[in-house]
């Protein structure tokens, strides 16, 4: 991705897409410029012409196109460039298993232009992997140039635990992009990483600054998967006031839309810690569920949603003996006069205990008590306590 | 041949190659076909936009079974902008019976005609009685799309169902399941695969389009929009790209604007003119169009080309529509004057017409709305009550209202009602 101002030798739609795709304004010109040099028999027959044309395709989210025209070229124009989009093309849907298979094809193969971008994208998901050793060799490899090099290394002083050194890893690396005329977020997300190392540094302020500063950018683009990434680092930076949720929720819309599986999970356990944090742990086991299902092979986001799933079973009994006897017998499909009845209180007393109860697991009421996985967890003992009801009555 | 007009089917469902495609449903049309191959190929000369030879074929067709030349032909009569036509012939098939294979498309397409026509109320007991899950859409609408609208909380405190379950809504039951065309399995015509994913997608896709075209046209745009997103989820998982088949993203970009919300109509909208462009057909161009227009807050150029491109199909009128309000925000009555006027001759925009005529008379000036009140425009557009606008803005409740009487005396407009109808230019 050294290469922007690249001269391809002639005037060509590809050159013409790949310089619209970095200015980040044009969306529906870059699209169809990229195609028209696919459609080109000049620009089909150089490598280059072919990888700015199939970068500018799955940067701009059309991933159809992207995948028909680069299976189309493998079979007449085999070679790095297309095996490189097609790694491109996996990670974008969140088959990490096949990106990295391609990219370790194309690692050793050994093309030198691709070799940093393709050395990023090793880096990246070696980090998803928790293999921070093995990213770290990489990191040494002198193919890793430029502002490639500044961001793979933010990546991992961040997975290290080192924010402050990721947060300037990938300030430097958007001077480096901007200084080249990358202006588009699509390329590479900097501000959002960014932010978030800025976030973890505890610098809430500059972490909504950097957040809003790629929205805009990436409003400017118009597609779906920048965008959804970027107010995803937005709502994380925001207060806790509400908006947030439903800054969340257009987030995960929008990945949802781009078929953006990784960064979709990612995004989802955040939501999840944040109405962990809202006190609404019923929704949050419903995002930390759904992150789950969608299964990438990333090992970090799979600990990290095991550990919010356990930590919430380790957090349940913060209801007391009687409120959890009362939620149980709801779940068991009591009205509160016969609850009322079987733990020998007033009606008035089930439903204060009630009340705390959907407070504490952040419930809006019976129905939802019933639907959670709060119920799901506990449907042993639900299971004896339907019997035990069944055997009073017979 | 029947080998070759799979190949097209794909071809109009992929969204690339549709001269080949329209010269191989030509072919197949102009010799003798059964009900299958009829069917199919009509479709794919619908979806290529070849509509007055699609009607020509259908027109001469001898010995096509009723129903499936009824269904075609609703479809057909509905893109020649011949509304009443479509609503007769979808009407006529639903309501005596038309066998299972057939019935999602039928209802969906006759609750289209019928929302063209402006019968949103028959539309409506279309979908929820004509369906054998009827159910399904009364769950949603009316009653809780408003709850959702009123608490945007909704889906946060776990409400929202998986997107399994959300698939399956969209779906009629097994029994219709497997349309697209009409009892591929009984003619034995040359589909070996009786349930490719695009015909099993397919019909369930056409009733969530439906559904989303009858809220949006009831001013329910957050519940329209997820409907069209659900079509989107179930035309991608058939593989249809096509934008001919179900301009869904243009649908999504229409009730995103009217929501306020112009980055994602930006995204549906240029997504679905570059994937309309690529398979070349000018209603999905002239669809795209219009909601690139309404995207970029009104851009009268793009409305223009819009109404060019879709010529006499029904939704022409509706871009005509949008760009009489549009010029009439700009402060440009003369024009919007000559586009009310010919949106007049048709009986079902004729009260549109007879609206924006009175707001024409009574304009005050609309594009004098300051920063202000456009903003609380927007908002109460979007539904919002004058106190969550207060609490949005940080204002009392009694200047919201103070601007709102402001808003609607610019704009002459009667009141709520009339403002959710209206446009409002974003500056």
């Amino acid at each position: 991705m050294g290469g922007w101002a690249a001269d391809p030798g002639h005037e060509c739609p590809a050159a013409l897409a790949s310089g619209l795709l970095a200015a980040g304004e044009s969306w529906t010109e870059a699209v169809e410029a990229a195609e028209r040099a696919l459609a080109s028999p000049v620009c089909r027959e150089n490598p280059w012409c072919v990888s700015w044309a199939l970068v500018t395709l799955v940067c701009a989210g059309e991933l159809v196109a992207a995948d028909e025209h680069s299976l189309a070229l493998l079979e007449s124009h085999p070679g790095d460039h297309v095996l490189l989009a097609r790694a491109c093309l996996a990670r974008c849907t969140g088959d990490l298993v096949t990106c990295s298979a391609l990219l370790d094809l194309v690692r050793h193969n050994g093309t030198v232009e691709i070799r940093s971008a393709v050395l990023y994208w090793t880096v990246e998901l070696l980090v998803a992997r928790d293999e921070l050793d093995a990213a770290g060799a990489v990191l040494l490899d002198d193919g890793l140039t430029g502002p490639l090099l500044l961001a793979a290394e933010a990546v991992v002083a961040m997975a290290a635990g080192r924010p402050r050194d990721a947060l300037a890893g990938h300030l430097a690396c958007g001077e480096a992009l901007t200084a080249s005329g990358v202006l588009n977020p699509a390329v590479l997300p900097w501000r959002s990483s960014a932010s978030r190392a800025a976030l973890a540094c505890g610098d809430t302020e500059q972490a909504l600054r950097l957040a809003l500063e790629e929205h805009t950018a990436a409003a400017r683009w118009g597609e779906p998967r920048a965008l959804g990434r970027c107010l995803a680092a937005v709502a994380g930076a925001s207060p806790p006031h509400g908006e947030d949720l439903l800054i969340y929720e257009r987030a995960i819309r929008l990945l949802d839309m781009a078929h953006a599986r990784w960064e979709l999970a990612e995004v989802l356990c955040d939501y999840g810690d944040r109405l962990t944090a809202h006190r609404k742990q019923a929704a949050a086991g419903e995002m930390y569920a759904r992150a789950a299902a969608v299964e990438i092979g990333d090992t970090v986001l799979r600990r990290r949603i095991d550990a919010a799933t356990s930590g919430a079973a380790a957090r349940e009994p913060v209801l007391t003996p009687v409120e959890a006897e009362v939620a149980r017998l709801v779940c068991a499909g009591l009205n509160n006069r016969e609850i009322a009845a079987r733990l020998a209180m007033a009606t008035r007393t089930v439903e204060l205990h009630l009340t705390r109860v959907y407070r504490k697991l952040g419930l809006a009421g019976r129905r939802e008590l019933r639907a959670t996985r709060w119920a799901w967890l506990h449907r042993e003992t639900l299971r004896t306590d339907r019997e035990a009801t069944g055997g009073g009555r017979g | 041949m029947m080998e070759e007009l799979s190949r097209a089917v794909a071809a109009a469902e992929r969204g690339a190659g549709r001269a080949e495609a329209v010269s191989v449903a030509r072919r197949v049309l102009e010799g003798a076909c059964g009900d299958d191959a009829f069917w199919r190929a009509s479709l794919v000369l619908v979806h290529a936009g070849e509509i007055a030879l699609a009607h020509r074929h259908w027109g001469a067709a001898v010995g096509v079974d009723r129903d499936v030349h009824a269904v075609l032909g609703g479809r057909i009569m509905l893109l020649r902008g011949e509304v009443c036509a479509a609503v007769r012939l979808l009407d006529g098939a639903v309501s005596r019976g038309v066998r299972p294979a057939l019935r999602t498309n039928a209802v969906a397409w006759l609750a289209r005609a019928l929302v063209e026509a402006g019968e949103l109320g028959g539309a409506r007991a279309v979908l929820e009685d004509g369906h054998p899950r009827g159910a399904v859409l009364r769950s949603r609408h009316p009653d809780n799309a408003r709850l959702d609208n009123a608490h945007p909380h909704a889906a946060v405190l776990g409400k929202r169902r998986p997107d399994s379950a959300k698939l399956d809504t969209g779906r009629p039951d097994g029994a219709t399941f497997d349309t697209g065309r009409p009892d591929g399995a009984r003619l034995g015509t040359g589909r070996p695969d009786g349930a490719t994913p695009g015909s099993k997608h397919l019909a369930g896709a056409e009733l969530c389009f439906a559904r989303g075209w009858l809220l949006l046209a009831e001013g329910q745009g957050a519940a329209a929009l997820d409907e069209f997103l659900d079509c989107g989820r179930l035309l991608e998982a058939g593989g249809v790209v096509n934008p001919a088949v179900l301009p869904w993203r243009s649908a999504a970009a229409l009730a995103a604007a009217d929501r306020g919300d112009l980055v994602l109509a930006r995204i549906c909208a240029d997504k679905e003119l570059v994937a309309a462009r690529r398979w070349g057909a000018p209603r999905a161009v002239g669809l795209a169009l219009h909601a690139s227009a309404l995207a970029r807050g009104g851009d009268v150029v793009l409305l223009e080309q819009a109404i060019a491109c879709l010529g006499h199909a029904p939704e022409a009128l509706r871009a005509r529509h949008d760009l009489a309000q549009v010029l009439l925000a700009r402060g440009e009555v003369d024009r919007a004057r000559r586009h009310t006027r010919q949106l007049r001759d048709h009986p079902q925009w004729t009260r549109a017409a007879d609206v924006l005529a009175s707001r024409l008379l009574r304009n005050d000036g609309e594009s004098a709305l300051s920063g202000r009140q456009r903003r609380i425009a927007l908002l109460a557009r979007a539904g919002r009550s004058n106190r969550e606008i207060a609490a949005e803005l940080s204002l009392t409740l009694r200047t919201v209202e103070f601007h709102l009487t402001a808003v609607y005396r610019k704009m002459g407009v009667a009141g709520r009602a009339g403002l959710r109808r209206a446009f409002v230019p974003t500056s």
